[in-house]
Order: C-alpha cells, then structure tokens, then sequence
C-alpha cells in the first residue's frame, strides 16, 4: 500500500512537472536569437588616406568625384586625426580616376581632368587640363570643389580644395576667374572622404 | 491593360529595327522652374555631382578593388525587385500594370545586338518604382526599355524625349544616372548619353559580356 502511494506520488509529481520536464528533453531551437551586433563606425578612428579627383564629361558637363582610397603604411602616423597620403600618387591612378567616367560615356575622349586650361572652351581636350590640379588629398584637406563658367554648351571649369565646402568653393571660383577672366557662377563642393 | 498600353505593345511589335517603342502621351510632371539670371550677372548654381563607389588601392598603388562590398540584392533594391537575369514574363510582373500574356516568343527583336536579342519597353510614367522618384520632367513620350538575351533581363534603358511640354530631359536622366551610379560596375554598368533628340540611360548586367557594348541609336530607326 506504502509503495502504491509512493508510486501515485511520484507519478503525480512527475505529470506536475511535466511541463519543465518537456521543455528541456526536446530539441533546443535553431533560431538561437543570436543577434549580430550592428557595426559601430569608430569616431575617433584616423581618417585614411582618400585622393579624389573631380573629372568632366564634356559631352553632357556631368562631373564625377573619382575616390581612391589608400592602404596606410604600418609606420605612419595620424596627424590631427589624419593619415598621411604618399607625396607623389603615380598617374595610373589618375587616369583610373578618369576611367569612373569613360567607362560611362559614349565617347571616352569627352572625359576630362575637371582643373581646365586657359583657351579649353576653344580647344576642349585633356591635353588641356591638369590631373594634379584635379585633385585634392585628405591629409591635407577635406573638401574639394569645381566652379564653371558655360561657353555656349561647354561648360568650363577649376578645381580646388579647402578646409570647408565654403573655402573650397571661394577658392575654386577665384581660381576660376583668374584662370579664364570669366565669372564663374556654378560651382559644386563634395566632401574628400566621401560620405 | 488600358488602351495606352496596348497601343505601345502593339506599336513595338510593329517596329522590328531597334528597341524603341512608339511614344505615347501619358501625363508627365511640369518642369522645374529654370534658374533665371539677371542680363550680364549670372545667377549662381549648385551643378550636381556624381559619386561612383570608392576604390580601394594598396599602399604602393599598384593594385586596386572596390572598396566596397555589393551584391545584385543592391541593385535589386533600387528597381522594386527587378534585377539581371530575370525572364519577360517576371519582369512583367513586377510592373504595377503588366501586359497579359506576354511571353519570348511575342516579343520584338533587337537587332542592333549580336545574336537574339528581344525586348518590351513601358512608358516612364507606367515604371513603378523603375521612375525612381523623378523630380525632374521627362517627356510625355519616354519610355523604358527592357532588353532580353536568352539568359534573362541583361539591360534597362532609359529613353527620355523632349517635348512641348519638358523641352530638356536632361535633369531627368542626371537623376536617373545619379540614382544608380553607386551600384559599383561589378555589379551594374551606368552609360549615359544623347542620341538625337533623346537622352539615353543605359543600365546593363556587368555579366552581359559582347552584349555591353551596344548603344542605343536614333538616327537608324
């Protein structure tokens, strides 16, 4: 009789606790929830070295930003949060900057360094432009801007760089009318590090 | 389908030489007001700019990559789920007005491409979410076109016509180029440019291989 109530106990217990029981003898689930954290971008992080050229579709005067990122050497150093960039960049990587717009074009000859020479509107070719005046370096800046003036269709342009959007644009538009002794009332300014 | 639709389908049919169909007059935005400047003082103007993906070089600039990760899921993103590869009919589909029964074997050839080429094309303001927003007008005549190989969709033009009503698409195909330009060319290549009267904005699989080349031209239809 003892041993028929222990049993009743035990069964009782065990239909009590079934539930618990139940829930840790069957599969765990697959959805663990193991949520990846989002990606967190480092404020403080050094800016790394970007080289952005602005390049001229002459065919429709679109204006690309070219933007070329470079790898950091082990040993360099930020400077006011700003990893250097080399002192010269080879011209493979200017004309890699060109190519973001002759492989866009109908006609690759319309692409063209943004920084313009005196006489363009009338001989509008790259030999008249300058790659190194078509870029500006993150070490040392952080916008880059073009102004243009329209000679009929053709929209004629410098670049320059600054410490702002505003400096930027006030330099590339003197630079601008200096150059061509035109106003140069259209202007554009992208950060150099990109968004 | 409304008897707009019809019309186009029809009318593409009826033109066999190049991807372009007929124009139809759906109701277009009015254009933007125009900068106006003061006789010998001009206005000052913000020029758009376009920013293609970033690349990445190694220290000794040699050598380069993008310097970003994408995938067709980016590209399909920006079309309402459209993307490379797809057969007529599932692009059709995904049209907020599809044609019935369209299928291959109905649709006209391309022929300014090697091989078999076939294609249907949708009036811009028919494009759901391929209209991407335009601020800009477009002209009541514009159309998209969707080009087939028989390995599925491998390019979508855009073919923006003035008109009395917009009589410079231009700012319209700078936002069309400008919405896709950050799909870098691994996945997508963005052409722009003008044939005849029509500014043209060519979007095409970075996997078409002898079928990128091709560019839309007027003056042969």
């Amino acid at each position: 009789m003892a041993l028929q109530l222990k049993r009743v106990l035990w069964l009782l217990t065990i239909s009590v606790m079934w539930p618990w029981f139940a829930a840790n003898a069957g599969p765990q689930p697959f959805d663990l929830q193991l949520f990846v954290p989002p990606v967190i971008a480092d404020s403080q992080a050094p800016i790394v070295c970007t080289v952005i050229y602005l390049i001229a579709d002459i065919a429709n005067n679109d204006l690309f930003a070219a933007r070329m990122r470079i790898a950091p050497r082990e040993a360099d150093t930020p400077v006011h949060n700003r990893l250097p960039c080399p002192a010269s960049v080879p011209l493979r990587v200017a004309l890699q900057g060109l190519d973001v717009c002759t492989s866009r074009a109908a006609d690759a000859k319309s692409c063209v360094f943004a920084d313009m020479s005196r006489g363009f509107d009338r001989e509008p070719n790259i030999a008249n432009t300058s790659q190194i005046e078509s870029r500006c370096s993150s070490d040392t800046f952080s916008d880059i801007a073009g102004a243009c003036w329209m000679s009929g269709k053709l929209s004629v342009c410098a670049v320059a760089c600054g410490q702002s959007p505003e400096e930027a644009v006030s330099r590339a538009r003197e630079r601008c009318q200096e150059k061509h002794r035109q106003s140069c009332p259209v202007t554009v300014t992208v950060p150099v590090s990109g968004p | 389908m409304g008897p707009r639709r019809t019309a186009i389908l029809l009318l593409l049919a009826a033109s066999q030489a190049c991807a372009q169909p007929a124009a139809v007059p759906p109701a277009a935005p009015n254009p933007p007001p125009a900068p106006v400047a003061a006789k010998g003082t001009p206005a000052a103007q913000t020029k758009r700019i376009f920013l293609p993906p970033p690349l990445q070089w190694d220290n000794a600039m040699l050598t380069f990559r993008p310097a970003l990760q994408q995938t067709p899921s980016d590209f399909a993103n920006l079309t309402g789920g459209i993307a490379f590869g797809m057969s007529a009919p599932a692009v059709n589909a995904h049209l907020p007005d599809p044609y019935p029964g369209l299928g291959w074997n109905g649709l006209p050839l391309a022929n300014e491409y090697p091989g078999e080429v076939r294609y249907f094309g949708v009036p811009i303001t028919l494009a759901g979410p391929l209209r991407i927003g335009l601020a800009a007008c477009a002209g009541t005549a514009s159309y998209v076109v969707f080009l087939f190989s028989e390995r599925g969709l491998f390019r979508l033009s855009y073919r923006l016509i003035a008109d009395k009503t917009c009589t410079d698409t231009n700012q319209a195909a700078q936002e069309i180029f400008y919405r896709y330009l950050p799909i870098g060319q691994t996945v997508a290549r963005s052409m722009r440019y003008r044939s005849g009267k029509t500014e043209v904005v060519d979007i095409t699989d970075s996997a078409a291989g002898y079928l990128i080349p091709p560019r839309w031209r007027q003056d042969i239809n």
